[in-house]
């Protein structure tokens, strides 16, 4: 089962489009969730995403001016419990110990949230941390200097969630694996 | 309606083993029924399609072979990007990669057939429980995405699903009965040679090899039925051009061609009959023949049905005799029937009724000789149901759907009409299903117990020959003999019980009448729901025979052990 997390998509205000690499690699048919951090800013960019599945769950960002979308959102996938925040309302902004105080919260196996703009995966206490970053590199507040597109792909498995994470550098698209596995001690 | 007797398997399984039946005897048992209750189906069908030699000390090579076979052709074929085994670098591994040699894209290139392989088993046999598993699903489309891969001049086609499920249904049933055997130790007579050889042929590890194997061979006879007719493009098709004028281009609809033609050789009037009302074989039997009659009987009827195309093969021959039987016993409703009473009955063939008679007369077509012709039995098929329960379609169409009773009881019923008062000529029919329906279950019951008496009476020989050789304990032989007494006992309670419920309301008037279908003063009308209720009854026959078969991981099953 293969789930696309993305997020801090910011069309049209800070960017006009996604990377054309990244537009080639994320087709229909391959992952069947779509989770999203929020950010999308319009509702063509929402169309865009139901097309390449057609279950697609997103929170309110900050720049979201629809008010019926939810700040967090639990999805069930498998055997895991994923939960979707966009983090701009967790203060300090993407401090670790508030993260692990939402994820407690939420009772999630792996929780995703963006806002920062890079791309990051860790592991803490049998949870998994994930911040896809943002897909079309738009500029950031909180960031110096460049920012690089980045999103991540969930392959959930019935014992595991194999990550990929996808961001591209100098315009060639570099991949990273990291696996998760849930229940480590009772193995 | 019986698992095989303590001795019964062992029996079975040392006559296989010992090589004591050459081909020949196989196919006598094939078509005497011996299989039906039997644990070595899937032994029997193995050699009879060739998967496994006759002699039992070949077997663990041949079938350790095929299994290694079909393990290089499912890592050839299906793609499994989580396998270990792949390469491991993501930027080539990864689910997006657009690299050709990436295990992920060859997983999606795959993704339509697997959609459309998943689609059709997930609808395979829904009234069997062995078929909502999911790992029995899932195995089935590994397998039918390996045929599907390694043959592609056929593909996937519809229909291949049905033919697979009575063989997994097959080999999982004797792989259990195998292992409940072993853990009842009533193997331990057997040396360890031909333990090994039974622990070989029933390792469920190799389920899935073992079922594509013997799919494979199967398939082999069917090909020509599945297999495209090449794309001929049709010369120009005439204004009044009918189906069967159609060029035929592919082997099936050249069978079928052969069918009829035969048809018209044998029963003369009931090809007529089609052909003035314009239905060619081509349009009803596509399916009778791709499916192997998968959908016109039930599970435990077809396994019967298999057991007997199989033993004749090349089996194009006896599937055209099986075709004509089939078109035979409901002979008498088609020549009754309009075009739409026929397409029904044809469509949705009525269960048989008794499937030895049957398969008897199949034979009787193949070989006319050799096999005699069973007695003409008055009752062949429901003719009010379908097989899955429900009523017929063509149930309320009273003057059609019923078979006509022969010239001097119709004579004679016409005649107690007449002395006692007119009997509505529109209740006629519908009484008459009903009795129809009555003898039927009788039928039912009478086979039985048929059986249920022909495994007691062994049961017992057993008992006295121990007693004879004084082997068993007295307590032990009393307890076993009072078991079998209780077993021929429950017959009757059971009967006994049963008539309270036959009491009701419904039924009872229903009694009445068949006891005096004349009265006089209001003619008595049926109700629809009076035989809705009937034919839930007999669906509950007629689809439990063999409950052995049908429920297979139940141990005890909810019927006599004995």
């Amino acid at each position: 089962m293969l789930v696309l997390l993305i997020g801090d998509i910011h069309v049209p205000h800070r960017t006009f489009a996604l990377p054309a690499k990244f537009r080639k690699l994320l087709v229909p048919n391959k992952m069947q969730h779509v989770l999203c951090t929020g950010n999308l800013c319009t509702r063509e960019t929402y169309d865009y995403l139901r097309s390449l599945a057609s279950d697609v769950h997103i929170v309110r960002g900050d720049f979201d001016e629809d008010p019926k979308l939810p700040d967090t959102k639990v999805v069930t996938v498998g055997q895991f419990r994923i939960g979707i925040c966009h983090g701009h309302q967790i203060v300090p902004w993407n401090d670790e110990k508030i993260l692990e105080v939402l994820a407690r919260q939420l009772d999630v196996d792996v929780l995703v949230t963006g806002h920062t703009h890079v791309c990051s995966i860790r592991e803490r206490e049998q949870r998994l941390y994930i911040d896809p970053g943002s897909a079309t590199g738009a500029f950031s507040v909180i960031q110096d200097g460049p920012v690089t597109p980045s999103f991540v792909l969930l392959d959930v498995q019935p014992e595991q969630v194999v990550t990929y994470m996808y961001r591209l550098i100098d315009n060639q698209v570099k991949v990273d694996r990291v696996v998760f596995k849930k229940n480590k001690e009772v193995q | 309606m019986i698992t095989p007797t303590t001795s019964g398997i062992l029996r079975e399984y040392q006559r296989f083993l010992s090589c004591e039946i050459g081909v020949d005897e196989l196919i006598t048992f094939c078509r005497t029924g011996s299989f039906r209750t039997a644990a070595t189906r899937s032994i029997a069908w193995r050699i009879l399609l060739k998967c496994l030699p006759i002699n039992s000390l070949e077997w663990v090579p041949v079938i350790e072979q095929s299994r290694r076979e079909y393990a290089t052709l499912r890592s050839r074929h299906v793609a499994n990007p989580r396998d270990p085994l792949c390469v491991q670098d993501p930027q080539l591994n990864n689910p997006l990669s657009e690299h050709s040699k990436s295990p992920w894209s060859r997983y999606f290139a795959d993704g339509e057939l697997r959609d459309l392989i998943l689609k059709d088993v997930a609808r395979t046999f829904p009234e069997i429980e062995l078929f909502q598993d999911a790992e029995v699903k899932s195995l089935m489309c590994s397998v039918l995405h390996v045929y599907a891969k390694d043959n592609p001049f056929i593909g996937y086609k519809q229909g291949m699903h049905e033919i697979l499920a009575p063989l997994v249904f097959v080999l999982y049933n004797d792989q259990q009965l195998y292992q409940h055997a072993l853990e009842d130790f009533q193997l331990r007579s057997l040396d360890r040679t031909a333990l090994h050889i039974l622990q070989v042929l029933h390792d469920s590890n190799y389920f899935e090899a073992d079922a594509y194997v013997l799919f494979c061979e199967v398939m082999r006879e069917l090909t020509p039925w599945y297999e495209d007719a090449g794309i001929v493009e049709p010369p120009e098709p005439h204004p009044f051009e009918r189906l069967q004028d159609t060029m035929i281009t592919s082997r099936l609809l050249k069978e079928l061609n052969e069918i009829g033609q035969r048809l018209a050789e044998f029963d003369p009037p009931l090809y007529r009959h089609l052909t003035n009302l314009d239905i060619p074989a081509q349009l009803f039997g596509i399916r009778w023949l791709r499916l192997l009659f998968g959908r016109e009987f039930p599970l435990p009827d077809l396994l019967f049905l298999w057991d007997i195309i199989l033993s004749d093969r090349p089996i194009s021959r006896i599937v055209e005799c099986v075709f004509l039987a089939m078109l035979v016993y409901i002979r008498e409703n088609l020549l009754a029937s309009d075009y739409g009473g026929c397409l029904q009955f044809l469509m949705r063939y009525p269960p048989v009724v008794d499937v030895m008679a049957f398969a008897q007369l199949a034979l009787h077509f193949r070989a006319p000789l050799r096999n005699s012709r069973p007695k003409d039995s008055q009752l062949t098929n429901y003719s009010n149901m379908t097989l899955q329960g429900t009523v017929h379609p063509n149930a309320g169409n009273q003057k059609r759907t019923v078979s006509q009773p022969p010239p001097q009881q119709r004579s004679q019923q016409a005649n107690r009409g007449k002395q006692r008062r007119p009997y509505r000529q529109e209740e006629i029919p519908k009484a008459l299903g009903i009795f129809e329906e009555q003898v039927a279950v009788l039928q039912q019951r009478l086979n039985e117990r048929d059986i249920v008496t022909a495994v007691s009476a062994k049961r017992i020989e057993e008992l006295v020959k121990n007693l004879e050789r004084g082997s068993l304990e007295i307590g032990t032989i009393a307890a076993q003999l009072r078991e079998v007494g209780q077993q021929l006992g429950s017959l009757t309670m059971d009967r006994r019980k049963e008539t309270p419920e036959a009491k009701s309301p419904a039924q009872e008037e229903r009694i009445k009448v068949a006891n005096e279908p004349v009265r006089s003063g209001t003619p008595r009308i049926f109700g629809v729901n009076e035989l809705r209720e009937l034919n839930t009854n007999n669906q509950n026959f007629s689809h439990s025979k063999p409950p052995s078969q049908q429920v297979p991981r139940d141990r005890v099953l909810g019927i006599p052990r004995f």
